[in-house]
């Protein structure tokens, strides 16, 4: 779209100016995969041409290090083999009609930052964690984190709970072991032919996620988030009522406070530090369970 | 002769697979699904190397006539393996299809409870399969049958914790029940029309059938009908189709490989063994295909408005099975062996891929999406389609007219019998039936017209007890025991009937009194652990925390119902072989006792050992889903 003459002219109109020798090239990543497909590649300068080829070869590395380090949860890959090759497996796996565990979409879920890129980027957070890049510093009337919360209490709430409950009691509030799940209309899911409409994950999604509430971090200050977090009921119910817990990062001090009974309170942390990962790839092929928090180099 | 050895090997195989998969842990997957796969992929090879090398040979009838078991001078029960075209598609699609689910399930299966358990029961299930396949006479046959039986029970009901898998199992175990006085019944009339166990070889002799079924139509057009509800049972044909949407309740590769592709063809190949038996009966053919085609018509409209998707397979295999029985009975008998592999073939991948369905659908209709009028209700035409429509959407009320016409008679029979408590069970069948001992051993001082209806009158009293003890609620001691008297009173009726060596009654009878007694000690011990929670008026899953006791429970129930482990099988066809020809009533009570005393017991072992276990000590399945 962004490299429409008409879009760029619009845009220069509002003040954002993209060069003449910039191009845009749209592609689909698809997750299950771990592959990317461009599109229109056709388009592209020959200069432009030469760049998104050396961008192929980084992605096509980081898509293979990536399934790599997917593979730990993966019970039938063996995780110390090359990554390339691990990619072409979980390729196939990907196909697979009798794998029930495709992929773990939100499982393990527990922790949702909203500040600042900058001050996590040195963190390895396991996958855990759902991230929202925002600067308090340019939102100073609060409107665009009440934006934020809005989403993220229903959306990753909501997602985050939908896990805890499956998984705590999997045979009520989950589906169900997937395996005789019988496909209904196109509404959902029943066992048999006149069991109940299952709600929930089934156990094949949660079992190796752990029953926590999520917890929302955001890097702003105390007073001015209590009073956004009120502005509409139907997100702060999610915070009164501790369906999610929330911690607020004082951006000058970087002191915590955590939210309890309508009211900011300081939070001492337990740990102080975090220990540095020296061979993450060494860990993704012993570990297969949650790891800590590490510190990059 | 070398040939004859392979032909054994194709049972060996699936036997010694079955037994060396009892002897891993449950923990480890990997040697459990490696025996499944390599037993399947060795069989397949074996299979389809043995197929070539004899249409090489320009495929001869091979008939093995492997051990006599029992035999007296005017009987014997052995043990017959038989080898045609018909063996070899059903073994070649058989071994190919269950390859496949075993390599399917050794993933899929990963980490679910019970991957033991459904590694064992599908190996069972394939031994059942091939014995049946390779099967030469009809007492070689019924083993295999009874395998598939047990083990289909055992594959549906495999979540045992939830309730509804354990009542369909129930229920779908009842209705092959029904089937099998089918087959019970051909055995018994076949004994008397050929005066020996007759092997299927022997049925191709057409002069043979054609002298022997000379003057005999009402025989013939019995066994024909017998046949053919033993088909129709095992194949969800009409009125019986409602079982097969009901089993599709375990994991899906087991749906697929027994109610989408092998078990379900099974009348199929009853009919296409027995060809030679119903080929002179025009009755016989055109019931056949009268029955085929009312399944073929209705199943296909059941199938047009199912909401699910694997209820949607099940009926048009349904369908396309009642096809399959129209071209057996006019004799298209290749056609209907190259649409039994294609229909198995093709529900085997659609049942794999029914989880899939919703994207595939979804893409669909984002494409394709059409939104519908509606037709209104004026004019006949359409009243007579939402007629249509509404019918099949209740499947023709089919499991209704089942349970009600079938299942709830016998309950309401058995109600009548409440007055039967353990203590005046004492005070009234007890003396009866010492009172028939006594006239026993004292004959000559009956009048024999006495004598004429004694059998009968004898065998009544077990089929009471039988009723009673399917229908019982609250004491399954007395449920077990009463299985067990029905058994004494068959043996009894049926000595009256000649003089026969005394050895036969024992042989018939050790087998049920030893799995008897010590079944009744496993319930005897159940009861005093939980007195209050230990009646059959609901499901306990006792399972959960009695896991031997239950196991022993299941292998004596198995043994009382005359299932082929112990000897009272023989004696069960020696005794049955006793029954006149002109008995219809003798036959008719004691096979309906056989029949429904199997039920009994299922239904007993389910209600105490299967279910949502009682005490919500854990997290436990709602009973409705």
């Amino acid at each position: 779209m962004a490299n429409h003459i008409e879009v760029r002219l619009k845009l220069k109109e509002k003040g954002i100016l993209i060069p003449e020798t910039t191009q845009f090239v749209g592609g689909l990543h698809d997750t299950t995969r771990d592959e990317i497909e461009f599109y229109d590649e056709a388009v592209l300068s020959p200069t432009n041409q030469h760049l998104h080829q050396q961008n192929i070869n980084t992605f096509t590395h980081a898509l293979d290090e990536n399934a790599k380090e997917r593979s730990r949860r993966f019970l039938m890959i063996d995780s110390k083999d090359d990554a390339k090759k691990i990619h072409e497996t979980i390729k196939l796996r990907s196909l697979s009609l009798f794998e029930p565990r495709p992929e773990w979409n939100h499982a393990t879920n527990a922790l949702c930052i909203i500040g600042k890129r900058e001050n996590n980027k040195h963190l390895f957070l396991d996958r855990r964690s759902f991230l929202n890049s925002y600067d308090y510093a340019i939102d100073t009337d609060g409107k665009i984190l009440l934006g934020i919360l809005n989403a993220v209490a229903p959306v990753c709430g909501g997602i985050n709970l939908e896990y805890y409950f499956s998984r705590v009691d999997n045979y009520r509030l989950g589906a169900g072991t997937k395996l005789p799940h019988n496909v209904m209309g196109l509404i959902g899911v029943a066992n048999g032919m006149d069991g109940d409409l299952r709600t929930g994950l089934p156990k094949q999604m949660i079992n190796i996620h752990d029953p926590l509430r999520l917890l929302v971090t955001v890097e702003h200050f105390p007073d001015e988030v209590l009073k956004i977090i009120q502005i509409n009921p139907s997100t702060y119910e999610w915070f009164i009522n501790e369906w999610i817990h929330l911690v607020v990062i004082h951006p000058d001090n970087k002191e915590l406070f955590v939210f309890k009974n309508g009211a900011f309170e300081k939070y001492q942390p337990l740990t102080t530090t975090i220990k540095k990962a020296d061979n993450l790839d060494k860990i993704f092929e012993c570990e297969d369970e949650n790891l800590p928090v590490y510190h990059f180099n | 002769m070398e040939t004859s050895y392979v032909i054994l090997s194709f049972i060996l195989i699936p036997f010694l697979g079955f037994i060396s998969s009892l002897l891993f842990s449950k923990k480890n997957e990997i040697a459990l699904s490696r025996i499944a796969i390599y037993t399947t992929a060795f069989q397949l090879l074996m299979v389809v190397s043995f197929i070539f090398y004899w249409i090489i040979k320009d495929s001869p009838i091979i008939n093995i006539k492997e051990t006599v078991i029992y035999q007296s001078k005017e009987y014997e029960f052995f043990i017959d393996f038989y080898f045609d075209s018909v063996t070899s598609v059903y073994l070649f699609v058989g071994s190919f299809v269950t390859f496949l689910i075993a390599r399917y399930s050794r993933t899929y299966m990963h980490l679910e409870n019970g991957y033991k358990r459904f590694f064992n029961t599908i190996l069972f299930f394939y031994l059942g399969y091939n014995w049946t396949v390779l099967s030469g006479n009809f007492e070689t046959l019924f083993v295999g049958w009874e395998i598939l039986g047990i083990s289909s029970f055992l594959l549906i009901a495999f979540y045992r914790e939830r309730y509804l898998p354990v009542r369909n199992a129930v229920k779908v175990f009842s209705i092959y029940r029904i089937g099998d006085i089918g087959i019970l019944a051909t055995m018994w009339a076949s004994h008397h029309l050929w005066h020996e166990n007759i092997t299927f070889l022997k049925l191709n002799n057409l002069s043979l059938v054609h002298q022997h079924l000379e003057g005999q139509t009402s025989s013939a057009i019995f066994i024909g009908v017998a046949i053919l509800i033993a088909a129709a049972a095992k194949s969800a044909q009409l009125p019986f189709s409602s079982w097969l949407p009901r089993a599709m309740e375990g994991p899906t590769p087991s749906s697929a490989i027994f109610y989408g592709s092998l078990s379900v063809h099974f009348g199929v190949f009853l009919l296409l063994r027995t060809y030679p038996f119903w080929e002179a009966q025009p009755m016989v053919k055109i019931l056949i295909i009268l029955v085929g085609l009312a399944t073929a018509v209705i199943s296909f409209f059941i199938t047009r408005v199912q909401s699910t998707i694997k209820t949607q397979i099940a009926y048009a295999s349904i369908t396309q099975i009642g096809i399959m029985f129209i071209e057996v009975a006019l004799g298209f008998h290749i056609l209907a062996l190259i649409h039994f592999a294609g229909n198995a073939f093709l529900r085997t991948y659609q049942l794999l891929v029914s989880p899939s369905v919703v994207s595939y659908l979804i893409r669909d209709q984002f494409y394709h999406f059409v939104s519908h009028n509606g037709n209104g209700n004026k004019g006949y035409y359409n009243r007579f389609k939402a007629t249509i429509y509404v019918l099949s959407l209740k499947e023709w009320n089919l499991d209704y007219f089942m349970s009600k016409f079938i299942f709830k008679r016998l309950k309401n029979t058995g109600k009548y019998l409440n007055f039967l408590t353990p203590k005046n069970l004492l005070f009234y069948f007890i003396p009866v039936y010492f009172i028939g001992v006594f006239f026993y051993f004292n004959q000559v001082n009956l009048s024999p017209k006495i004598k004429e209806y004694l059998p009968e009158i004898i065998a009544f009293v077990g089929l009471i007890m039988v009723l009673k003890s399917f229908s019982e609620r609250n004491f399954p001691r007395l449920a077990w025991l009463l299985v067990l008297f029905n058994h004494y009173c068959v043996a009894l009726a049926v000595s009256f009937n000649e003089d026969f060596d005394f050895s036969q009654v024992l042989i018939y009878l050790t087998g049920v009194t030893v799995s008897g007694i010590i079944g009744f000690l496993c319930i005897h011990h159940l009861r005093t652990n939980e007195k209050e929670h230990s009646d059959l008026n609901q499901y306990y899953g006792y399972v959960k925390k009695y896991k031997k006791l239950a196991l022993a429970t299941f292998l004596c129930s198995l043994g009382l119902m005359g299932f082929p482990i112990t000897p009272s099988f023989i004696g069960e066809d020696l005794i049955f072989s006793h029954i006149h020809q002109d008995q219809y009533l003798l036959g008719l009570f004691s096979s309906l006792s056989f029949i429904i005393g199997g039920i009994a017991l299922i239904r007993l072992y389910a209600r105490l050992f299967l279910g949502t276990y009682y005490k919500p000590h854990k997290s436990n399945p709602l009973k409705s889903s």
